[in-house]
């Protein structure tokens, strides 16, 4: 496994990444994330991590728990996540709750 | 007729599409005279719907809206169709017993066209679907709704390219708009030509999805060893064997046993010869293909400014900030609005109306008119029909109901719910329900009977009786919420002990139940659509059409129960009936007069309410009494028509044992209340 793929849960807010591999013990909850849209190869970001986890893909906002997060591993993209948190900094606080821009223009 | 047929000579795909559907070898006696909606949930499918067939059926910005399937016709020019809408699905295996629904219909009345609507936005996700679909021969029309919000956001979709290669029509719609459906209509009266045309041409089977070569061999072999129908092409139902679906296993077990085993070595060997699991290796294959698909025909200029409603949207999902937002819309929705507006101002303007005008009126038109002391007693009078039980259910019933439906649709369709769901998921862990339970549970607080039904859309049988339990014991319903809030709206601290005692409960007993029950709890995953402007039509069209639904099965009700206690009263049932509860009141420390109340909760929830209200205008109860009555009345039965709704969709044996459970509980409970409130020696 890459050094780079990490679960969902390891994830920071604002980070991108590409989906890397869904990891289920019950078969029937893979295939529900497969249906739902979820396949490795595609471009996700973590919105959010409480008190459920928020990932968008495309144009697509999930929700899922942190049982789910913990079988969805990611690859993570190098760098988004530093550059979010530049943002924040010199839009001041209230940002911090809208998460500015970079989130929207995702991929 | 000429005219449909040059119109329909512009879509490329048509060709192609019908030498899919002759390869299907599927004789069809209704032909082409039904037309299915089908598609992931939230895309538009009930407003398209709505819009062909004039009929109402409910949209809200939430996944899951739709749980059963709907019907209407479509009339355009001589042509009458049938329309058929259904419950969302993801793919064509199903997992949730809506997905299941809709298959069937698909398998089982093979539609003449089926419209398979998707979200512009998110074509990616949604032409997998397509494929299947086409894979298994229905006769598709893709139709690619909200091109409007698509739009918006920087997203064009060469439409024309997208139909060569698909192979089916494909037309762009914005439904709520109301643009592209002409273009809709002719395209499915076109079709309906070609298909007569054409439906023998002799095209080779052109495939959209090439597996690879060790799938291909295998799908051909087990092809060859189907020799019945089931509604699918073979290509379809060999790929659904190879995934594993278990309700198709079953089926060709049943049709094709001679050859089934065959088939079985054949999806064994093939999964063993791998590592991944053929369900994945399939989907990856055909998911490449969109993904291809949609770098052709999708071209994005990323949209650098966040819109209001997504700032709005992630306001809601911090706690931070959520939890505030959740407190101003239950005091301003709920308290406000449906208690202090429609319970109080609403209700005592139609009451006292009701009461000066129309009951004096009534009574002295019965007593000069009916000569007979007993009909006089069931028209008018305390009890009478006309009297009590349509009082009740216009002056007090129905202003709540209103108001609360109000909210209700408006919340509904900003798409706020899905954001609960996530802000609570935790919380209902407790209580064994997944963060999905936020929608039949605040459903419930308008009527449990209703919330009932839409517990179906829980995953697994053991979160729908839990939910189904706590709807029955601690969701009071609009009537009896309204009521309560208002009877309690001058006394904060009675008000505070209702609510803390109520929530209480709802999580005791959920915590507890979801330990006696066997299972694990369901995870939590939904997708958050974008929050939008409710519309006020389709606002007030919700409200109309449930306050109707509500009012048509709560009136025959009314009337009922009014007979019921006319007859008990002549016949001396009635008054054993209440002596039989006064003691269990008394000891609950209420006056006796109260035990007419409970009498009446059993008939309907709204009915004992009612009685509540009416007993508390009279002046009749302290603050503790109150508080005890609100509460137990609101743990206390599951009204006739929840309970009925309990039979029907969890059985006779859970209704019943979630009914007897609850007849001791409430009354146990209320009395614990009342002993804990002396104890502590507060005045509420
Ligand atoms: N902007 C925009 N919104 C739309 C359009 N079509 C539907 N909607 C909205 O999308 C939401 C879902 O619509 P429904 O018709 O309930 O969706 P459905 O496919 O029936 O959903 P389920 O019953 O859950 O499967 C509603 O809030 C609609 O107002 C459209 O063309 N443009
Ligand atoms: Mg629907």
């Amino acid at each position: 496994m890459p050094v780079n793929v990490v679960t969902l849960t390891k994830m920071e807010v604002g980070q991108h990444g590409r989906i890397f591999s869904l990891t289920h013990s019950n078969p029937d909850k893979v295939r529900k994330l497969l249906a739902l849209g979820l396949y490795p190869g595609l471009p996700i970001r973590l919105l959010q991590k409480f008190p459920s986890y928020v990932i968008q893909v495309g144009h697509t906002q999930l929700a899922v728990d942190t049982e789910t997060a913990q079988s969805i591993e990611v690859a993570k993209e190098p760098g988004a996540g530093a550059a979010c948190s530049r943002h924040r900094y010199r839009h001041g606080w209230w940002r911090r709750w809208l998460n500015h821009r970079d989130s929207f223009s995702s991929e | 007729m000429e005219h449909c047929h040059s119109k329909t000579g512009r879509f490329p795909g048509l060709k192609t599409w019908s030498g899919t559907q002759s390869r299907g070898k599927t004789p069809n006696v209704h032909f082409m005279n039904q037309i299915a909606l089908v598609g992931t949930p939230n895309v538009g499918k009930s407003v398209i719907f709505n819009l062909l067939t004039g009929a109402r059926a409910t949209v809200s910005n939430y996944p899951g809206t739709t749980v059963e399937v709907s019907r209407g016709k479509s009339s355009s020019g001589r042509t009458v169709l049938g329309v058929v809408d259904t419950p969302g699905m993801y793919s064509l295996m199903p997992i949730t017993e809506e997905e299941r629904v809709t298959r069937r219909l698909l398998l089982e009345e093979r539609p003449g066209v089926v419209l398979h609507v998707v979200d512009a936005k998110n074509l990616e996700r949604m032409l997998n679907l397509t494929l299947q679909l086409i894979e298994a021969g229905f006769p598709v029309v893709l139709v690619v709704n909200m091109i409007d919000e698509a739009r918006r956001l920087g997203i064009n979709i060469d439409f024309r390219k997208l139909e060569a290669l698909l192979g089916v029509p494909v037309v762009a719609t914005s439904a709520v708009y109301r643009l592209g459906l002409d273009r809709l209509r002719e395209v499915v009266a076109g079709y309906r030509l070609h298909t007569k045309r054409q439906a023998e041409s002799q095209d080779a089977p052109r495939h959209l999805v090439v597996y690879t070569p060790e799938i291909e061999k295998n799908i051909l072999k087990i092809e060859q060893l189907l020799s019945n129908n089931y509604g699918l092409t073979k290509r379809a139902v060999a790929l659904l064997l190879l995934q594993g679906d278990r309700e198709i296993h079953e089926l060709v077990a049943k049709r094709d046993t001679a050859n089934y085993d065959r088939i079985n070595e054949l999806v064994a060997g093939l999964q063993a010869s791998g590592q991944e699991s053929l369900n994945f290796v399939i989907g990856k294959r055909r998911q490449d293909r969109v993904s291809k698909l949609c770098r052709q025909v999708v071209t994005e200029w990323p949209q650098h400014r966040l819109s209001w409603g997504e700032r709005i949207s992630r306001l809601t999902m911090q706690p931070l900030t959520g939890i505030p937002i959740l407190l101003l819309v239950l005091y301003f929705g709920l308290y406000r609005f449906v208690g202090v507006f429609g319970a109080g101002t609403l209700v005592d303007y139609l009451e006292t109306g009701y009461e000066t005008v129309v009951n004096p009126l009534i009574n002295s038109l019965v007593t000069s008119y009916v000569p007979w002391p007993a009909v006089q007693s069931l028209l008018a009078k305390d009890y009478g029909v006309l009297t009590l039980a349509l009082r009740y259910a216009i002056a007090i019933v129905l202003p709540i109901v209103g108001t609360f439906f109000l909210v209700f649709s408006v919340i509904e369709d900003s798409g706020y719910l899905p954001r609960l769901a996530m802000l609570v998921d935790r919380v209902f862990k407790w209580v064994g329900l997944s963060g999905r339970a936020v929608i039949p549970m605040t459903l419930g607080f308008g009527c449990d009977t209703m919330a009932t039904m839409v517990t179906r859309t829980l995953e697994s049988p053991r979160e729908r009786v839990i939910a189904t339990l706590l709807l029955a014991l601690a969701i009071p319903c609009s009537a009896q919420l309204g009521v309560i809030l208002a009877v309690l709206s001058g006394r904060p601290k009675a008000m505070a002990v209702w609510v803390g005692f109520i929530l209480l409960v709802f999580i005791l007993v959920g915590f507890l139940t979801a330990r006696l029950i066997p299972g694990e709890p369901s995870g939590f995953y939904m997708e958050l659509p974008p929050m939008r402007w409710p519309r006020w039509q389709n606002v007030l069209m919700k409200t109309y059409t449930r306050m109707q639904w509500y009012f048509v099965e709560v009136l025959p009700l009314f009337i009922l129960a009014s007979v019921l206690i006319w007859f008990g009263e002549l016949t001396g049932v009635f008054q054993f009936l209440i002596a039989v509860l006064t003691p269990l009141v008394k000891w609950l420390g209420l006056p006796a007069q109260t035990a007419q109340v409970f009498l009446f909760g059993f008939f309907r929830r709204d009915y004992g309410a009612a009685g509540l209200f009416d007993l508390y205008r009279s002046g009749g109860l302290t603050g503790t009494q109150l508080v005890v009555a609100s509460a137990t009345l609101t743990l206390f039965v599951p009204c006739i028509a929840q309970f009925t709704m309990m039979i029907k969709e969890r059985g006779v044996k859970t209704a019943a044992a979630i009914a007897s459970f609850i007849f001791p509980f409430a009354f146990l409970s209320g009395y614990l209340l009342y002993r804990l409130i002396l104890f502590l020696g507060v005045s509420l």
